[in-house]
Parts: C-alpha cells; sequence; structure tokens
C-alpha cells in the first residue's frame, strides 16, 4: 500500500512536470531542455526557507514559484525572441548552470551530497489534487485566447504576426508559466522524498517529460497526461524485471514513436464519452 | 482622402533594389490594384506595408501616422489585415478557431481569467464565437466550422484566409492574388464576396492579383510594377490601352 502510494504520489509530480512542457512544447512548439532545473529552484528555495528560515510552507510555496517566474524571466527574456533550435540549447545550458552552481555553493545547498533533513509536507493529497488543479488550469489554458494565439504561432509565426499576435510576448507567458509549474512540481518533490540533489534535476529529467508529451500526442493534454500516468508508473510496476525494465521503457517508447508518429492521440482529446465507449465495449467483450 | 500611403518607399536585398522609390496611394472605401510581372516586388511592397520588412527609406502612412517603424502585429491590431499569396492557416487549429485566434489579440482577459474561467472570459469568449459565426456565415464556411483548414477545398482555404483577415477588424485590406488558383466558376462567386465585404465592412482594399477580369473589372486605380519601379498608373482602362505596359507584360515585337 505505501509503495502504491509512493508511485502515485510521484506519478501526480510527473503529471504536472509534463504539464508544463506540454504548454512549452505541445502549445507554442518550444524545446525546454532545462526545465528539470525550475524544478530544481523550486525544491531548493522551498527546501532552504523551511529548514532554515523557519518559513511556514504554503509561503515557501508562493515564493518558490515566485522564483521560478523570476529565473524564466532571467532566462527568458533574452532569448525567447531566437530562433527555436536556439531556445532548445539556451535553456539547455541554463539547466546544467544551475545544477553546477547547486553542487558548488556547497555552504548553502550541500553540494554534490544534497540537501537533506526536509519534513515530509507533502502526501497523496496534496499531489494528486494539484495535479488535478493543474491540469484544470492547462485545459483552460488550451482553450482560452491564449491556447489559441500559442498554437497560431506554432504553426505559422508570420500569419500569427499577421493578425496581431505579439508572437515575443506570447511566447514568453507560456514559458513563464510552465516555469512557475515546474518549480511548484519541484516543490512538491522536495517535501515529499525530504532529500534533493542538483543530479535529480539534470536534463535527462527534462527530456524525460518531453519524450512522454511527444508519447500522448503532441498537442494533447489528455494525451501527456495519460502517457505521463502510463510511462510514470511503467518502471515502478516493471521491477521484477530489474535491469530489463529500462529496456522495456525504452522499447515501449519506441514502438508508439515508429508505429503512431504523432503520438498516442495525436492532436486529439480524450472525451468522456471516449472512455464510456472504451468501457461499454469491454463489458460487450467479457 | 487617403487612408493609407507610401511615400517613396525602398528595400533592397543584397545590391538588388526588390522595391525603388515606390509611392502608392489607397483612399477610403477604395479599391487599388497592383499589377506587374512576376517578380516585380508586389509581394515584396505588401511586406513593407504590413511591417513583415523595414524599409531603407521611405514611409509608410497609415491614417495619417507615420507606422515605418512599427511592428507587424501593432499594424494588424491598428487596422491593417492582409492574405498571403500561398495561403498560410494555422493547422492544428479548426476553421472556427483559426478566426477566433484572429479576435483573441483583442480580447481583454487576462491569464488569471483564462486559467480559472472567470466570468470575464466566459462572456468575453462567447462574444467571440458568436461574432466568429456571423463570419463564417457571411463569407460562407458556415457548414465547414469545425473542420482542419488543411482537409477544405483550394477555394475554401482562400475564403477562410480572408474571413481571418477580417476578423481582426481591419480598416485596410491587403489581399495578396487571392483568386490564384481558382476556377472560372470560383473567380465570378470571389469577386462578389469581395464587393461584399468591401461594402458591408466600410473597407479599403488594396489587391494584388494576375488575373486581369478581377482586376479590371473591380478596380478604381491600378499600378503597375516592374522590376521594382512603378511603371505606371491610372484607370483600368488607360492601363489597358498603356504601350509602356503592354511591353513589359508580352514583350515588343522586335524581341520575337
Amino acid at each position: 500500500m505505501g509503495l502504491l502510494f509512493s508511485v502515485l504520489t510521484f506519478t501526480s509530480i510527473t503529471i504536472i512536470g509534463v504539464i508544463s512542457i506540454f504548454i512549452i512544447t505541445g502549445l507554442t512548439g518550444l524545446f525546454s531542455l532545462g526545465q528539470a532545473s525550475f524544478m530544481a529552484i523550486g525544491a531548493y528555495t522551498s527546501g532552504l526557507l523551511v529548514t532554515k528560515l523557519g518559513m511556514p510552507f504554503p509561503l515557501a510555496i508562493i515564493i518558490s514559484v515566485a522564483m521560478g517566474v523570476l529565473f524564466g524571466l532571467i532566462v527568458g527574456l533574452p532569448t525567447i525572441r531566437l530562433r527555436r533550435d536556439y531556445i532548445a540549447l539556451v535553456t539547455f545550458g541554463f539547466g546544467e548552470a544551475i545544477i553546477a552552481v547547486l553542487n558548488n555553493m556547497t555552504s548553502v545547498t550541500g553540494g554534490a551530497t544534497g540537501m537533506a533533513g526536509l519534513p515530509q509536507y507533502t502526501n497523496l493529497a496534496l499531489a494528486g489534487g494539484s495535479a488535478v488543479v493543474c491540469i484544470f488550469m492547462a485545459r483552460n489554458f488550451k482553450y482560452s485566447r491564449f491556447g489559441r494565439q500559442c498554437l497560431a504561432l506554432k504553426t505559422d509565426e508570420l500569419a500569427a504576426k499577421s493578425i496581431g499576435i505579439n508572437v515575443t510576448r506570447l511566447k514568453l507567458t507560456a514559458f513563464l508559466v510552465s516555469a512557475g509549474m515546474t518549480a511548484y512540481a519541484g516543490v512538491l518533490f522536495g517535501f515529499y522524498t525530504t532529500y534533493v540533489d542538483p543530479g535529480i534535476f539534470n536534463w535527462t529529467k527534462s527530456a524525460e517529460w518531453i519524450i512522454m508529451v511527444f508519447f500522448g500526442g503532441i498537442g494533447s493534454l489528455t494525451g501527456a497526461i495519460v502517457s505521463a500516468l502510463i510511462l510514470g508508473t511503467l518502471p515502478e510496476i516493471l521491477r521484477f524485471a530489474s535491469e530489463w525494465r529500462i529496456v522495456i521503457y525504452s522499447v515501449t517508447v519506441l514502438i508508439i514513436i515508429n508505429y503512431r508518429p504523432k503520438g498516442l492521440l495525436g492532436e486529439r482529446e480524450l472525451k468522456l464519452a471516449d472512455i464510456k465507449k472504451l468501457f461499454s465495449s469491454w463489458r460487450k467483450a467479457l | 482622402m487617403s487612408i493609407l500611403k507610401t511615400e517613396n518607399i525602398a528595400k533592397h536585398f543584397g545590391g538588388i533594389y526588390a522595391i525603388k522609390d515606390i509611392s502608392i496611394e489607397l483612399g477610403r472605401n477604395d479599391l487599388v490594384s497592383i499589377i506587374g510581372p512576376n517578380g516585380a516586388g508586389k509581394t515584396t511592397l505588401f511586406n513593407l506595408i504590413s511591417g513583415v520588412y523595414k524599409p531603407e527609406h521611405g514611409k509608410v502612412i497609415f491614417q495619417d501616422s507615420d507606422i515605418t517603424t512599427q511592428p507587424p502585429h501593432m499594424r494588424s491590431r491598428g487596422g491593417i489585415s492582409r492574405t498571403f499569396q500561398n495561403i498560410r492557416l494555422f493547422e492544428g487549429l479548426s476553421v472556427k478557431e483559426n478566426i477566433l485566434a484572429a479576435m483573441d489579440p483583442r480580447s481583454k482577459y487576462n491569464l488569471f481569467d483564462a486559467f480559472f474561467l472567470t466570468p470575464a472570459r466566459m462572456k468575453q469568449d462567447k462574444e467571440n464565437v458568436e461574432k466568429a459565426h456571423e463570419l463564417l456565415d457571411i463569407i460562407g464556411l458556415w457548414n465547414e466550422r469545425d473542420k482542419q483548414p488543411g482537409n477544405l477545398p483550394y477555394g475554401l482555404q482562400r475564403k477562410l484566409e480572408i474571413a481571418r483577415a477580417l476578423a481582426s477588424e481591419p480598416a485596410v485590406l491587403l489581399l495578396d492574388e487571392p483568386a490564384a488558383g481558382l476556377n472560372p466558376s470560383e473567380v465570378r462567386d470571389f469577386i462578389d464576396l469581395i464587393h461584399k465585404i468591401k461594402e458591408d465592412f466600410g473597407l479599403s482594399i488594396l489587391l494584388i492579383e494576375h488575373r486581369m477580369q478581377v482586376v479590371m473589372e473591380m478596380s478604381r486605380w491600378i499600378y503597375v510594377i516592374n522590376f521594382g519601379e512603378l511603371l505606371a498608373q491610372g484607370k483600368p482602362d488607360e492601363i489597358q490601352k498603356n504601350p509602356e505596359v503592354i511591353k513589359a507584360y508580352i514583350g515588343e515585337e522586335e524581341a520575337c
């Protein structure tokens, strides 16, 4: 039971991370290979505020998210005008730089040995509830004026400008939203594991989230969630297969990308009716 | 009274002038055409007016203010809309959403409203959807509203581009070869549509077009561009008889 709870908690946190990638990559078409460093910023800021300054947890959350947005602004402002491939490079560099700083500021962060002794404030209810709220917000974002304009500039920037979209500003907005969201995921993570070290938040984490968004279908929010559920729990389900589990995980990803290049759901969104249909067809089959 | 004009505007790429000192003028509720052989610089002129390029020198004046240095999205918000020669619709958005996206830059609600479905957002989006439905009805795309633009026949894609341009509530509409690729019956239909939207929306239209039927029937005034320079200008019947223009289009007799 404890294991199940822990897997579900981690999956909820992963869902928040994947949603933040969905907003920046799925909707806006930008690649952030340093996304996990915003998670590090969230985890370390909140961890330090609570353990060193004795700040109450809710206040620490707010400051940590603000910190994520602030760092997003520092990276985003000068780079968001660049071409998409350069943005991927710059965010990658930024992410690794953050890890390096955390590794070397030993007196504050504990360096490579990590920061321990965080109280376990996060539980399944908080993580799961947060994931649901983030899904709700991302859904509303997608179907708002912001989401539509993001999708528009993703397909054609020139046409987007010609209908009055401020492309630079909108990209920055999407980037900051996702930075703030990821920082929050970092807070939840730190206060669940009670211990963080910089290595957890390197670029492979960001890449993992990007893979999940592509696996689920690049334009599909429900796809991203389903994919985070599958790929987030798969390594745990496969634990009995010990070292083979990574192979099985990778092969699963390869098969999907090969046979469904647009991902599980493509640009479609899963609707309640689809799930009902699925269940009724199961019942008939049984 | 002109609503839009360029004053001695110029743009070169490398050492070659694509547009050299061109001045044109468009009046209120007017329809002016720009014609010329391929590569004459017509689309470059549109790009200068809509802000895709910055001119080397010269000015773009819109409603008596100098907009030469304004970025494209500000010009669109100010009231200059355009379509593209090679259709540029937003794939991944439905026909209706393509139109909504053009209204969104002027929607008033903020991020907080977007995230938490506040009444302000619901009201604005509802109004926009109603406006989009009206527009789809006028243009004749009502039955296609939930389709992906890529799945529409060519003629309807052209119409959708015009509808999207109209959704940003322009005062001036720049149409870049809107009748290209249409069959003769679609062209007739298209001419009627342009007349209709021009009157209904009180638009001033600047048109680039190769189909002489469209140009001669619709324009009040025509500018002829060749090699980036203004070759001639005048009323449709004057242009048809102009020897310079004929020379530019079909060459001289000796050259044959």
